[in-house]
């Protein structure tokens, strides 16, 4: 067993975080106020590579791996959890689908542009009618002669009003419905009958836009069909696996800001005649956020490991995501109690760390859900098939 | 022609706490950064190199000074060059720019070597006069806005009596100042493919640079470290702004 970084990664990291506290940290106060991060921002991470972490240097990627994506999330989400959603939904999901599935034309035809974040990328799943039921979509679509036409909508887009290329879920073959009949799409923002909604009012992530997207017969040629038509949703299922693993590693950035900002504030503040640090009430707090954000890593850089080694890590990926969204609410929580008053202030990052973060527990499949994959993976271990 | 960049790698300042009641540093975490302003100093480098130059990054030492090679590197370095030895643990200023002179002679075509004006250490600034007394280059200190005309540097540096813009002939051993430009970050690429390339970092003994006894002999020895004495704590002078003013001059005639 070894369970250092390797010296890439170790150098992989320090450049991000030097770049999240000199160029994210001063803004993100500002990102979650204009509900928008900053373009230079964007064009900045583009040239440095961080939209194309995990995807091979062939395609444009930095070749870094599930780990080095990992590493990413967990400095970004420290920092600025909207511009972290940006980049999590971009890379894990949006691009994710195309880099797992798609042909090597289609490839080539989008990520190079993706990697270097001159194009963003979606993932398009939920509609009105499908959320945690997620094979009840009914986006629809109709081939006709060598294109589809898509009709439909779908709901709360992560990226959607700033996203390039969607990679949208439709029916293909009603009679199969989502198993067997529903396949990938990638669609660009510039076609006909494609339009966005306005931007949703959130309770945190306000830098990170999300919307509706309604499809209005838009014609996708063939050539952009993403994977095997009819088994869309097994690539979206494992664009998710990803994607959870990555969101697991956003959390350990959250609880670890949470904790940092707690340790700073234990040493400063004095009550009783001595800093707060000496009391066993604050002490133990502390105690169960180091502790919970330790197995929390280990578990995220453990199932980082098992991608990049191609071993099954569907269940792993749900705890990620379980835990990961559970003790990063539940540790940003004690950090505001810890700062008393001033946690629940808005001059005080806490606020929105403590907004920002309750989101995890719903998004990429709510934590309801992955109980459910992660009972039946177990289930399954011992023979049990669970039909969903 | 080369440019050589000089760097060092430093304790990371916030791996250590400083407690001056027990007269100790205290070491929590062994990790070591780029010393800032050569840092700085690599930047100059990396924009003043044109097509036909070559930046080269130099360090002398073991593994910390490897990785911030690598990392010079990773940020556009076209060369890197470690002089490993155990000897070099108790390098002086003069054992150092003696081994970088040897080091100049090795490569050719040098026209220029650029170091950082302050170290986060000892901060002795003695390795660049010193380098550039040994090769007998003319030498610019805490030099911001370097510019290379033909055959001679010029940048703007601080003089007694105010900064100046100062033009010395090449070859020249120059120091950069800190916060002078803004450091550029590696493309996360080239770190991952700097780190897996075993021969990323060329490395040197010593004996193959032709290193005497005499040039590993320091000259300086370490007899013992102490704090330097607490700074008094400021006075906060209140009142109007005629009184204020009064005040301050009053502070300043006793000087």
């Amino acid at each position: 067993m070894d369970f250092t970084f390797s010296p890439e990664h170790v150098a992989l990291r320090r450049m991000i975080r030097e770049f999240c506290e000199e160029e994210l940290r001063p803004r993100a106060k500002e990102v979650d106020r204009a509900g928008r991060v900053d373009p230079e921002v964007m064009r900045m991470m583009g040239s440095l590579g961080f939209f194309g972490v995990p995807f091979a240097q062939v395609y444009g990627g930095m070749g870094a791996g599930e780990t080095g994506y990992c590493i990413l999330m967990e400095e970004l989400n420290r920092v600025c959890p909207s511009t972290a959603t940006i980049v999590g939904a971009h890379i894990g999901i949006g691009a994710m689908s195309l880099y797992l599935d798609g042909s090597p034309e289609l490839k080539r035809k989008y990520l190079p542009d993706l990697c270097a974040g001159k194009k963003i990328a979606a993932f398009a799943l939920t509609e009105p009618n499908a959320g945690s039921d997620a094979a009840g979509i009914q986006l629809r679509a109709t081939l006709e002669g060598d294109s589809y036409f898509l009709d439909g909508q779908k709901m709360w887009i992560t990226n959607g009003p700033i996203a390039d290329v969607v990679m949208t879920l439709a029916i293909t073959d009603p009679a199969l419905g989502a198993r067997g009949g529903a396949t990938v799409f990638a669609v660009e923002r510039e076609w006909k009958g494609y339009s966005i909604g306005k931007p949703e009012k959130k309770m945190g992530l306000h830098g990170s836009p999300t919307s509706l997207l309604n499809f209005d017969e838009v014609r996708v040629p063939k050539e952009n069909v993403v994977g095997q038509v009819g088994l869309g949703f097994v690539t979206f299922m494992k664009t998710l696996d990803v994607g959870r693993t990555s969101l697991g590693a956003a959390t350990v950035g959250g609880g670890q800001a949470a904790l940092e900002a707690s340790l700073r504030w234990v040493k400063a503040r004095s009550q009783f005649g001595r800093p707060i640090a000496h009391m066993q009430s604050i002490q133990f707090m502390l105690a169960d956020m180091a502790a919970e954000i330790e197995a929390l890593r280990s578990l995220v850089y453990r199932t980082a490991w098992l991608v990049d080694n191609g071993k099954p890590f569907t269940k792993e990926a749900g705890m990620c995501k379980l835990l990961g969204s559970e003790i990063a609410s539940r540790c940003i929580d004690r950090a505001l109690q810890i700062h008393g008053a001033l946690g629940f202030s808005r001059d005080f990052p806490l606020e929105r760390g403590w907004r920002d973060a309750r989101i995890g527990e719903i998004f990429e499949g709510t934590n309801e859900i992955q109980r459910i994959v992660i009972a039946s993976e177990l289930l399954q271990e011992v023979g049990v098939r669970i039909r969903p | 022609m080369n440019i050589l960049v000089i760097l060092r790698a430093v304790q990371d300042p916030n791996g250590f706490t400083v407690n001056r009641r027990a007269q100790k540093v205290f070491v929590n975490r062994e990790q070591f950064m780029i010393n800032p302003s050569d840092k700085n100093a690599l930047e100059a480098a990396l924009s003043l190199a044109t097509e036909s130059d070559t930046v080269v990054a130099v360090a002398l030492g073991d593994a910390p000074a490897e990785d911030a090679l690598r990392q010079a590197r990773a940020m556009g370095a076209g060369r890197a060059l470690l002089v490993r030895d155990a000897t070099l643990k108790n390098a002086d200023a003069t054992v150092v720019a003696a081994a970088l002179r040897h080091l100049v002679n090795h490569l050719d075509e040098t026209k220029l070597v650029l170091l950082g004006a302050e170290v986060l250490d000892a901060d002795l600034a003695q390795v660049g006069p010193r380098l550039a007394a040994v090769l007998d280059w003319p030498f610019i200190e805490a030099a911001h806005q370097l510019e290379i005309h033909g055959s001679t540097v010029a940048a703007i540096a601080p003089q007694p009596d105010g900064f100046h813009k100062l033009e010395a002939d090449l070859p020249a051993v120059v120091s950069v100042a800190p916060d002078s430009n803004q450091p550029r970050y590696a493309p996360g690429a080239k770190i991952i493919n700097v780190y897996k390339d075993k021969h990323a970092v060329e490395t040197h003994t010593p004996a193959d640079l032709q290193l005497t006894e005499a040039d590993l002999t320091p000259t300086t020895e370490v007899r013992g470290e102490s704090f330097p004495p607490e700074r008094e704590p400021g006075k906060r002078l209140e009142g109007s702004p005629d009184e204020l003013a009064r005040q301050l001059a009053e502070v300043i005639r006793k000087i």
